[in-house]
């Protein structure tokens, strides 16, 4: 955080040129962002007002006016192709001009100004957890914090592992990049939550929709960034260190962070930082305590970064390493046994609270090693780059002879590279193209369970995007062509041989879109994409248990890709100085969508199990994520928020299954400075209605058992400071989530069948910038 | 400038290249299924004879490759009799065949043997006495007592509990843990 401000207090030059006294709200204040060395003007660069929720492009002299801004403390985004994302806090008493002095983003190299140039433009509904919300919820999973984007949900194993949904659809249809690289830690099963540390995250955004011209094939819900700040461009040393405690699960998180540029060589900076997190056993309402389900991390981050005034490199390692235990009571053997957790109201297994993590078990290691170089001709920044991940993942069984190995131990191996053109206006025309490559290899160890088979994968990729602006309309085109070749072995047969499948899968996708800025604080755009994704080795190829919901799953190997097609219309209108609203609406249909279809029971030495296979139909989702925010003035400001989809199976003309129901937020806040001391205190009050499922297909009795759980309502609580002893900030926060305790079960946790969701948590938090 | 661009890139193509051309590994791993249980085994001999009889359950599930192999026998047993009754549990599927019995009794205090009968008293039904203790003297029921009812038809249910909660439970749904084995026998008295 501090590195946004000190990026401020340092790059920022602050310059008032010209003023006149004025009343509340009737100011009106023209921007205008120079380069701090040349003092040549920045064009093109998105600044956004976040307190007036005003949103505008600069001109070619580097120049946006706002109007009828009132008197008071405002944050100003900046993000563009010439610039470093920056925050600047902007005190406005008076109509003027400030003016804003920023390093030129080839000054920066950081790993962010690319991003911008291809998602700063990108016209897609998105939304932004900031700096500031990442560091009110840190401590929790990337998934959890996720959830206070509107549209996104989650879908958990209990309250430890945790995958986001965005518009209803999750895994292999979401793409996360971490630092700009494509994740890929096995991220197709349920329980399978992202390996990402969130405490490297300083921006995370989410583009709802298909996204797959830009970031390739699976992105047909959505897309996630993961950002971490621009190193520091300031010579000397900086860091941070941050501290969470969680009461539920008596959970502690430390991370620390410290970064250097050198004085005697500008041009190399170098940042590390690492975390650990430690929690027990969770607690329920009513005080059962729910057994093994701690959790261990231990992360680490290390960055070089080295630029010359128009070229740069980055090398870039991290590391993330955790231990999840998973609830013993939901490894059930059978259907009986299932059912009797079901119809148990308190957990089967009983437990006290302890950090001991048993059997059943995952532990994980990510690995990823990132190059990344670049060049600015001036016409245009040329980037490549090159990623490898490793993804080894063991998970521990209950076993009836303890044998101390792991029954799984899946290592996946990711090589990608990308080269990128970002091209500066060619005639009219401004765009991005590039070339993708990926070579993958899944593999598991001699005896381990069967489970998916080993395989390898290679796919290629040419994209182009290309934007057009004229008047306020702005005009983008992409096209993209993929091809992706598997080889699979399966083991199969009564002896388990290995038998080699190929598949072959080429797609092109392309994306319409249009934005209108209606006037200086209404815009609207509207995305025509499509996107596709390949089927998993999973789907063509699971024949086995499910332990967790005591039921068979059998892959299909004539699995077609999905296809999706899909509408999005969003706007952002400041209705006046106190109410903006943002609303999205969209209508996306899936050919092929792949999903599991209940078949025959079958008996097994344990009893008959319900059997599911992997078969396609065609899918409808629809829905609308709507967002309103009043100031009532300039200490209090309300939030209310509405997500609602509908999705339906349009073969069986039936609802899908396992999609979440419609959601209600309202929150208010009140934040205040009381002296230089306290800066920025508030407290503030969230509440959540979530509407229990009932669009559920009509023969759901058969497939799923018991219905989607009640409605609830949850109650979170927040108050915080900014302490300033003797120029050191200090931010403090205490948060309590579920506030009243309240006993619920949400649809989309695959622990329904057994527990409750946890009761109150409440978090303290420390956060100290050192500079 | 433009020679360093072109030496990064050509050093970072080269080394995607050469890992891309690795030889590739043809010989794959194989799997295992986990602690296989493919049959049970019930051998009943009438008490204070030499009249033994074996019964078979067993369920080799072969996914893709069909049903598989699925053998129940039918107890059938004399009326109003007693016999000694022995439990074995195999995977019949590895070579040599597996006995999981031992591993069983090995760790008898995190086993259970748990009985069914259908229907509960009177014609056709089967009731269970005497079985053997665990290493920490609640009951395992590797070997028990089986004692038949009146002529008539019902069925027998044995269940494997794995890390049971309640070993002295009387009902299945009370007795806690996972299933690791559920084979019904279909009962004729006669």
């Amino acid at each position: 955080m501090i590195r946004y401000f000190t990026t401020l207090i340092i790059g920022l030059l602050l310059c008032f040129v010209q003023a006149r006294a004025q009343s509340n709200c009737t100011h009106t204040v023209k921007i205008q962002l120079k380069e701090i060395h040349n003092n040549r003007s920045i064009a093109d660069a998105m600044i956004f007002v976040q307190e007036a929720k005003l949103n505008a492009q600069t001109d070619e002299d580097g120049a946006v006016v706002f109007e009828n801004l009132c008197t008071g403390n405002y944050s100003i985004h900046i993000h563009g192709y010439d610039v470093q994302d920056t925050t600047v806090s902007l005190y406005i008493n008076k109509t003027g001009t400030y003016k804003l002095l920023l390093p030129h983003a080839e000054h920066v190299l950081g790993q962010v100004e690319v991003h911008n140039i291809n998602d700063g433009q990108l016209i897609q509904s998105r939304e932004q957890l900031d700096s500031k919300t990442l560091r009110s919820n840190a401590g929790k999973t990337i998934s959890e914090q996720l959830k206070n984007i509107n549209g996104v949900t989650t879908l958990s194993n209990g309250a430890t592992i945790a995958k986001p949904v965005i518009h209803g659809l999750h895994s292999n249809r979401i793409l996360m990049l971490n630092n700009g690289i494509r994740q890929e830690d096995q991220q197709w099963g349920t329980e399978h939550a992202p390996n990402i540390d969130p405490y490297v995250a300083n921006q995370v955004t989410v583009l709802k929709g298909a996204a797959g011209v830009r970031y390739g094939t699976d992105a047909i819900g959505g897309v996630v960034l993961v950002e971490p700040s621009p190193i520091r461009w300031e010579n000397g040393w900086g860091g941070s260190v941050d501290a969470a405690m969680f009461s539920n699960n008596r959970m502690g998180v430390l991370s620390g962070m410290v970064e250097h540029r050198f004085e005697k060589m500008p041009s190399l900076a170098f940042r590390l930082q690492g975390t650990l997190k430690q929690g027990g056993n969770y607690q329920l309402p009513g005080g059962y305590w729910a057994a093994n389900t701690g959790v261990r991390e231990q992360n680490a981050v290390a960055t070089i970064n080295y630029h010359t005034a128009h070229a740069g490199m980055e090398l870039y390692y991290s590391r993330f390493a955790n231990t999840l235990g998973i609830y013993r009571g939901s490894h059930t053997g059978n259907q009986q046994d299932l059912e009797n957790a079901i119809n148990s109201d308190t957990p089967l297994v009983h437990a006290d609270f302890s950090y001991k993590i048993d059997r059943p078990r995952q532990e994980v290691v990510h690995n990823l090693l990132k190059y990344k170089y670049h060049l600015d001709k001036g016409w245009g920044l040329w980037s490549f780059v090159y990623a490898f991940q490793n993804n080894y993942r063991q998970e521990y069984d209950v076993m009836r002879v303890d044998n101390g190995k792991a029954q799984l131990n899946l290592s996946l191996n990711t090589h990608t590279f990308n080269i990128n053109l970002d091209h500066k206006k060619i005639g009219k025309w401004s765009g991005t193209v590039g070339v993708d490559g990926q070579y993958q290899h899944n593999t598991f160890k001699d005896g381990d369970r069967v489970f998916i088979p080993s395989y390898y994968s290679y796919a290629a990729a040419l994209y182009a995007i290309e934007r057009y602006s004229f008047g306020s309309y702005k005009l983008e085109l992409g096209a993209r062509y993929d091809y992706k070749h598997f080889e699979m072995y399966n083991p199969q047969g009564v002896t388990l041989t290995n038998v080699l499948y190929l598949f072959d899968y080429s797609n092109p996708s392309a994306t319409v879109a249009l934005k209108k800025q209606i006037n200086k604080s209404w815009d609207a755009s509207l995305t025509l994409a499509n996107a596709w994704r390949a089927p998993q080795a999973s789907e063509l190829f699971s024949a086995g248990f499910h332990q967790g919901a005591a039921r068979i799953e059998m892959g299909n190997k004539t699995l077609k890709p999905e296809q999706s097609y899909s509408l999005n219309l969003s706007s952002n209108y400041a209705v006046n100085e106190k109410l903006a609203i943002e609303a999205t609406a969209y209508l996306q249909r899936i050919q092929h969508f792949i999903y599991l279809k209940p078949g025959a029971d079958l008996l097994t030495i344990r009893g008959y199990y319900k059997t599911f296979d992997y078969t396609q139909t065609n899918a409808l989702l629809k829905g609308i994520d709507l967002a309103a925010s009043y100031h009532w003035n300039k200490h209090w400001q309300s939030t209310a928020k509405v997500s609602m989809l509908r999705a339906t199976d349009l073969v069986q003309k039936d609802w899908l299954i396992l999609m979440p129901s419609d959601r209600y937020k309202l929150s208010t806040r009140y934040e205040r400075d009381i002296n230089k001391h306290f800066k920025e205190c508030f407290v503030g009050l969230a509440g959540q209605w979530v509407n229990q499922q009932k669009r559920i297909p009509a023969n759901f009795d058969s497939i799923d058992y018991p219905r989607p759980p009640a409605a609830y309502f949850l109650l979170d609580a927040e108050a915080g400071v900014q302490l300033h002893i003797r120029q050191q900030p200090i931010y403090c926060s205490i948060t309590a989530s579920n506030l009243l305790n309240t006993k619920y079960r949400d649809y989309l946790d695959v622990f329904r069948y057994f527990l409750d969701q946890p009761g109150t948590n409440i978090a303290l938090r420390f956060n100290v910038p050192i500079n | 400038m433009k020679k360093h661009t072109i030496k990064i890139s050509f050093l970072s193509i080269l080394l995607l290249a050469t890992t891309v051309a690795c030889n590739k590994e043809k010989d794959q791993p194989t799997p295992d299924e986990q602690e296989l249980i493919t049959t049970l085994k019930l051998q009943l001999t009438e008490a204070t004879t030499t009249n033994a009889q074996t019964f078979v359950y067993k369920v080799e599930n072969g996914f893709e490759n069909g049903t598989g192999t699925i053998v129940i026998d039918t107890l059938k047993l004399k009326a109003n009799t007693t016999y000694d009754a022995v439990l074995t549990v195999l995977n019949e599927k590895a070579t040599p065949v597996e006995d999981i019995t031992s591993e069983i009794i090995e760790k008898s205090d995190e086993h259970l043997f748990f009985f069914t009968a259908t229907p509960q008293s009177g014609a056709g039904s089967i009731g269970t006495s005497n079985g053997n203790l665990d290493s920490k003297g609640a009951p395992l029921n590797q070997t028990f007592m089986l004692k038949t009812a009146t002529v008539g038809n019902g069925s027998f249910q044995v269940v494997l509990k794995h890390q049971p909660s309640d070993k002295n439970a009387t009902s299945l749904t009370t007795v806690g843990g996972d299933t690791d084995l559920d084979a019904t026998f279909p009962v004729v008295l006669q």
